[in-house]
């Protein structure tokens, strides 16, 4: 326990710290681009990912939320929150530019798409069997793309990315009380939009075998 | 309604796709592609933005398109906000040889007759008519200008400007040129002007 406290203090003495590098970036320095650019771009691309549902859109969005950072370094101030929570403000910006000139249509994943399209009807007599849990967490990711913007990110945020409800807040720009209660309402659209995708079976009919913890596990 | 048991499995599968997404990485070229964008868009070649990928297959689609209604003798028609006539002094007084593209559009195209004199003296005299270079590369209808655009720098072989007038140097085909590119809403380029310095490459020489 002590040998780790020492090394995360060696750490954080010997790495600059996130305001320091967009400091040295703004003064053009290319490490410092790629030291943040390494720190956080995961983060970016995962968000991006997740509310975009493209891989591609979020190579994109990754890459101009970096140049973004770069070109606004100024206006970041580490007093009023965490570059994380920086990125992901801008990040969500590009988001919402491209979902309101995309918004006749939904990216979907190339990769994480069914391709014999058959839907996921449980009509055998052994339903579990039947609906594996890849397709029941990809009628999931299909589910969450196809929520109401807002409720996406409140999903993508909190549940994806572990964010707290003040994080999220921050990030979105609304109270708290407003994180929550579009969180409970996409939930609740998620698990109607799942229930639908398998034949209008109920969710914990079909997988209530599951939720008892059993010797063999689920 | 929901119950316990789905919001119990919910949170399960919730839990299960963020394990799954934090295991996906970004690709191994994004930070080379990253730090590049930003050395161009500190030396001013990107100015402000990374271009999509869907972009820049539209964009070149767009400058494809271009070319070919060139070539087959069809006349772009002159964009409002997009004001040729300075161009065509330019070309005038440089190559008069070889015409430009605004030009031809000025000369051949006919106004689009939804517009009343009035209105195109109101837009004359707006801040939008200050791009007076831009040179538009497809047919543009007149609701389509009321959208916003995005400029967009880039470098391009002189050869792909080249397919849009009447001659190629073939010994300069390879020539970088920079070139400001007009994009509308959907990503597709509308009009281009050359920023290297000041001139139309294909009638600089």
């Amino acid at each position: 326990m002590s040998s780790g406290e020492s090394s995360t203090t060696v750490s954080s003495c010997s790495e600059p710290s996130d305001a320091e590098l967009v400091e040295r970036m703004a003064n053009g320095d290319r490490d410092a681009f790629a030291t943040l650019f390494r720190r956080h771009h995961a983060t970016v691309f995962r968000f991006s990912r997740q509310m975009l549902g493209s891989k591609e859109a979020a190579e994109d969005v990754t890459q101009e939320v970096f140049i973004a950072l770069a070109q606004t370094a100024a206006r970041y101030e580490a007093s009023r929150g965490s570059l994380s929570t920086y990125l992901y403000g801008i990040a969500r910006n590009l988001v919402y530019q491209r979902h309101r000139r995309n918004r006749s249509r939904v990216e979907v994943d190339v990769d994480g798409i069914d391709h014999d399209g058959s839907p996921a009807l449980a009509v055998s007599n052994d339903p579990v069997d039947e609906l594996s849990r890849a397709r029941l967490v990809q009628s999931l990711r299909q589910a969450i793309l196809r929520l109401p913007v807002h409720y996406r990110e409140a999903i993508v945020l909190c549940e994806l990315n572990s964010l707290s409800y003040e994080e999220a807040a921050a990030i979105v720009g609304c109270p708290i009380g407003t994180i929550r209660s579009r969180l409970s309402r996409a939930r609740e659209m998620l698990i109607d939009r799942c229930r639908l995708s398998m034949g209008l079976i109920k969710v914990s009919e079909v997988w209530k075998p599951c939720l008892t913890p059993t010797k063999n596990g689920c | 309604m929901s119950d316990a048991n789905e919001e119990r499995l919910l949170t399960d599968l919730l839990r299960e796709v963020a394990a799954a997404d934090a295991a996906v990485g970004a690709p191994d070229d994004l930070e080379h592609r990253a730090l590049s964008l930003w050395e161009r868009s500190r030396s001013g070649d990107v100015r402000w933005t990374a271009m999509p990928s869907a972009a820049r297959v539209k964009l070149a689609f767009a400058l494809a398109a271009a070319a070919v209604l060139v070539l087959i003798g069809v006349p772009p028609r002159p964009a409002d906000v997009i004001n040729p006539a300075p161009a065509k002094a330019s070309a005038a007084s440089t190559a008069p040889d070889v015409p430009s593209i605004a030009q031809e559009s000025a000369s051949m195209a006919p106004q689009p007759a939804t517009l009343s004199a009035k209105r195109s003296a109101r837009r004359a005299a707006s801040p939008k008519n200050v791009n007076v270079d831009f040179v538009p590369l497809v047919p543009m209808a007149a609701d389509e200008l009321s959208g916003s655009f995005q400029i967009v720098r880039v470098q391009m072989p002189r050869a792909a400007l080249g397919a849009l007038a009447s001659t190629v140097d073939v010994g300069r085909a390879d020539d970088p040129v920079q070139a400001d590119l007009l994009l509308g809403e959907d990503g597709m380029a509308r009009a281009i002007r050359v920023s290297a310095n000041g001139s139309v490459p294909w009638r600089s020489r």
